[in-house]
């Protein structure tokens, strides 16, 4: 058979290196993000230790213990009806989690593809999509996000849902432009020349290779998310009670900071060290995934 | 022989990546006579750019010159601090690049940018700046200069803005003007042009030329003497005649019996060189070229070589050389699919 | 190292062999706001011959790869038809053009930007055979892995991704690709203009190897017109957006009958101090002209050096037309070349 010389090839690194192992390989060598996955990770654990146990039921009343500070028996103190904070933080806790990752889930689903599309095909459909994003962003997102909880009823999905109207438009827009530099790539183009039908185009070339910032975007969307459910609940429009946010706590903490100043503190700190963790995770994230940065 | 203008000795330059060192120059000597242009020359990874790089302190990070020694005239550079070598860069020795686009600032005329280059070095007032850069433009072949002074980069064409920097360069009168792939991005009826242009200037002025490239064709027709650059080292040496003629090296010699000529008389098969570039994170044991040499010995994979006269006024580092290949090996010469010297077609005439 | 010093010419050169490729007076314009438009490619008419290699070189601006991507549809044409065999490739639209791409395929100049860094290489050669369900499994394993070897490299690194190959066995990789369908036609765009000196020989001679085996026909488009006089049976020269030459490739080397080949030619360097030092650039006028406002009548007017101005030069478009059997030119005065 008449081939090349044989030219047996010897590719540059010895192991198979896929961009993600590369990838995950330098997350792992940034410490804070390292540190905040642990937290995370345990967060997630007491969230779900919550579901099955928590020391007091989160909405046992006890009024002898009222506005009562850390104790032996209640270590994180009790709130003004008497209930064990450190419960109803854990508890806190799921609420928090479901809602920061469910919206997320949503945003990448609705996002990502009318993004891709409308990035990728141009034309008429960008120019619709376009219009509706900016429509979205002149509403005030708080003023969205109340009436909608106002319409559909104070529940966890529907919260969930309000936060998804106001966010799911950063999650469009970066996929929109990812798609709309990549579809310029020479590979897209050899992807045609190979045949590839236009679906294969947008979900086996365009979308994987702007998962990166996609991912990174979504991450960085949770913190945005848990804080913006603790606000409405701050307002009185987020959880009902007795179903504790670490909002709705933050709220009744408020109240009480004069004699009672740890129920403000304890869900404070929470949501703070969430919110950084996510962060980091995030940036780390961001680092690790950009092809720029590599050497 | 007169004395050299440029001393090099012993030159290395490193890079520090994760992954290790990388010794894009390791170890390279030689010299540049007044007025004499000479060729570098070799793919990429071989070290050419950056060696011309380190002659004027400009490796960027994370590369640093690690050792070695560069004499231009009687002064050292590398014990020169940044002012003094600020000094010379721009005005005893003159640098252009590849792409003129990104060396030339977009917003800023063009006119001035020749100028600065003289009120840099404090050579000339505003006035007498102005009056050089018309005169440099007219001899760079810029048609109406007087005009394209006040034109920005991007009204110029790609040709006339390498003419641009050309001139930039030879603002200040500099003994050396070293010229890193200047042609490389342009078509090939302009760099005919550019290089035409850069031999009237040897010639006339006395500049010395150090021209890197990858293009053998491009030192045939400019250089007088040529260096030949494989993974960071000097592999040969010599006249531009001999070299061509009777290259020493196998990579040499293997370059020339890749390259397709337009002048060919017939088809015949190019001589590929086998293999890939070498790695310069862990460049091969003893000889660098040896795993892609189809003339090594058992010495080559452990002894690396050096330097050597392999024939008057020419150095070569192989343990081999051609003339033993040849007749040791019976590998066969340049079969002669060209033209007899002097003489026969050119391409583009009829016979 | 085993290597034939000589290959017979076994060139199918005849005129009147089939043509596999008909370009009928193709245009391409591409807006360019103000109602201007950049005429890349303004009434190109030509034919590729089963089996041959058409060589197609022009400096920036004479609409070389734009015409490369007309030929393969990646660009719709903005009037002219382009036949391939007796399929009017210009009327097909969907479905129907995405078929034709089994017999037209494509080799870019960026080894580095035309494989899916996402993608492992198998998945990269395989992608055609999978676009159009030609094979599946195991078959189609054992298929990329024929083809890795066929191109040269290990076929057990189909697992491994682009990056961590070099240039030139991307590059490979790349010719795999477009051989993975047995296609009757390759358009080479400048394939080779991104690598090393030393490793474009090899992907040269593996393209030559290649048609040799598989019977292939190859568009090759490149600015080197070194490579190209190697490797063409036949060269077209463009010149702002037009054909100014066709011939085969000793005769457009030997024998120019266009100022501006004649003026290209003597613009190449040769690697030979003593040809070189002998060899008189022919001198062109001026810069090449805006594609978006070409001269009137013929082109090359503004540059050339025997042109007669105003009449017939400024005026008439010289016909691209037969001066010597098997070679046209489009010049008022092809006999003072």
């Amino acid at each position: 058979m008449a081939t090349a010389a044989a030219v047996l090839a010897q590719p540059i690194e010895p192991e198979q290196a896929s961009l993600w192992s590369d990838a995950w390989r330098r997350l792992r060598r940034n410490r804070f993000a390292l540190i905040s996955s642990v937290y995370l990770a345990f967060l997630v654990g007491v969230a779900l230790l919550a579901l099955v146990w928590t020391p007091y039921r989160m909405s046992a009343i006890g009024l002898a213990q009222i506005y009562s500070g850390p104790s032996a028996a209640h270590l994180l103190g009790a709130d003004e009806l008497g209930r064990d904070i450190l419960s109803r933080l854990m508890v806190g806790a799921q609420v928090s989690l479901v809602v920061g990752v469910g919206t997320q889930l949503l945003v990448l689903a609705v996002g990502v593809p009318l993004g891709l599309i409308a990035g990728y095909y141009k034309g008429v459909v960008d120019t619709v999509l376009t219009f509706i994003i900016n429509v979205f962003y002149g509403i005030p997102d708080v003023l969205l996000a109340m009436i909608l909880v106002f319409i559909l009823g104070p529940s966890l999905t529907n919260i969930i849902i309000a936060i998804v109207a106001t966010r799911w438009m950063d999650m469009a827009r970066l996929a929109r432009g990812q798609a709309l530099t990549l579809r310029e790539r020479e590979f897209v183009e050899a992807g045609r020349a190979a045949g590839a039908r236009p679906g294969k185009m947008l979900f086996g070339h365009i979308l994987p290779n702007a998962l990166g910032p996609i991912i990174v975007q979504a991450t960085l969307g949770i913190p945005a998310a848990i804080l913006f459910e603790a606000f409405l609940s701050f307002l009185g429009v987020g959880v009902q009670p007795p179903t504790p946010s670490w909002g709705s706590m933050a709220n009744e903490g408020v109240q009480a900071i004069q004699y009672a100043p740890h129920m403000v503190i304890a869900p404070s700190i929470a949501l703070s060290v969430t919110l950084m963790a996510f962060n980091f995770l995030g940036d780390g994230l961001r680092d690790a995934l950009d092809p720029r940065s590599r050497r | 022989m007169a004395s050299p203008i440029l001393s090099v000795r012993n030159l290395r330059t490193q890079f520090k990546t994760d992954a290790g060192i990388v010794r894009a120059v390791d170890d390279v000597s030689f010299d540049l006579f007044p007025g004499e242009s000479l060729g570098i020359v070799g793919e990429s990874g071989s070290g050419k750019s950056i060696t011309a790089l380190s002659i004027l302190r400009l490796v960027p990070e994370p590369g640093k010159i690690v050792s070695g020694d560069i004499r231009f005239r009687n002064d050292d550079l590398m014990k020169m601090s940044d002012e003094e070598i600020r000094d010379v860069r721009g005005k005893d020795i003159a640098m252009i690049f590849q792409d003129p686009q990104s060396s030339l600032n977009p917003v800023i005329k063009t006119g001035y940018q020749i100028d600065e280059a003289m009120l840099a070095h404090k050579n000339a007032t505003p006035s007498q700046a102005r009056a050089r850069t018309i005169e440099l433009l007219k001899k760079v072949r810029i048609p109406a200069p007087e005009r394209r002074v006040k034109d920005f980069p991007h009204q110029l064409s790609g040709g006339m803005r390498q003419r641009a920097m050309i001139a930039m360069g030879l603002a200040n009168s500099p003994s050396i003007l070293i010229a890193d792939e200047p042609t490389t991005a342009l078509d090939v009826t302009v760099q005919a042009q550019i290089l035409e242009l850069l031999a009237d200037l040897n010639h006339e002025l006395g500049t010395a030329i150090i021209m890197i490239t990858h293009n053998m064709g491009v030192v045939a027709g400019l250089c007088t003497r040529v260096i030949v650059m494989y993974a960071g080292q000097i592999v040969e040496q010599g006249p531009v005649d001999q070299i061509f003629e009777q290259p020493q090296h196998p990579y040499t010699w293997s370059l020339l019996r890749s390259i397709p000529r337009v002048d060919a008389l017939r088809h015949e098969r190019l001589r590929s060189i086998e293999g890939i570039a070498p790695d310069l994170l862990r460049p091969p044991s003893g000889c660098r070229f040896h795993p892609r040499c189809p003339f090594r010995i058992e010495k080559c994979f452990t002894d690396e070589p050096h330097l050597e006269e392999v024939k008057p006024d020419q150095v070569a580092a192989c343990w081999v050389t051609m003339d033993r290949a040849r007749a040791e090996m019976g590998a066969d010469d340049l079969v002669d699919i060209r033209p007899g010297a002097g003489s026969g077609v050119h391409p583009g005439e009829m016979r | 190292m085993a290597e034939p010093a000589q290959q017979p010419d076994i060139r199918p050169v005849q005129a009147g062999a089939k043509p596999l490729i008909r370009v009928e007076n193709v245009v391409k314009h591409f807006p360019a706001g103000f109602g201007t438009s950049v005429k890349a490619v303004d009434g190109v008419s030509f034919e590729i011959r089963e089996g041959e290699t058409l060589g197609l070189v022009g400096e920036s601006g004479c609409g070389k790869s734009t015409l490369g991507r007309l030929v393969t549809q990646l660009l719709p044409v903005t009037s002219g038809k382009i036949f391939l065999g007796d399929v009017e490739l210009t009327r097909l639209r969907g479905e129907k053009l995405r078929q034709q791409r089994r017999e037209l395929q494509i080799i870019f100049q960026d080894p580095f930007a035309s494989l899916d860094p996402r993608m492992t290489v198998g998945d990269i050669i395989a992608e055609p055979l999978a676009n159009f369900r030609v094979m599946r499994g195991r078959k189609l394993n054992a298929r990329v892995q024929e083809l890795l070897r066929v191109v040269g490299l290990n076929p057990n690194f189909n697992n491994r991704y682009p990056h961590e190959f070099s240039g030139g066995q991307r590059q490979r990789i790349g010719v795999a690709r477009a051989l993975a369908l047995n296609p009757k036609v390759i358009v080479c765009d400048e394939a080779i203009s991104a690598l090393d000196v030393s490793i474009q020989a090899q992907i040269v001679n593996l393209l030559e190897d290649l048609q040799r085996e598989y019977r292939l026909t190859y568009l090759f488009i490149a600015h080197d017109l070194s490579v190209v006089r190697h490797i063409s049976d036949r060269v077209m020269v463009m010149y702002l957006g037009k054909i100014v030459e066709v011939a085969d490739s000793t005769q457009t080397y030997t024998n120019p009958k266009h100022p501006y080949t004649k003026a290209l030619l003597s613009a190449i360097p040769v690697p030979d101090p003593r040809i070189q030092r002998g060899r008189r650039l022919v001198e062109l006028t001026g810069e090449i002209p805006s594609p978006i406002n070409p001269p009137s009548g013929c082109r090359f007017h503004t540059r050339c050096p025997i042109a007669r101005v105003p009449t017939p030069c400024a005026e008439v478009e010289p016909p691209l037309e037969e001066k010597l059997r098997d070679h046209l030119a489009a010049c008022h005065f092809s006999q003072d070349v």
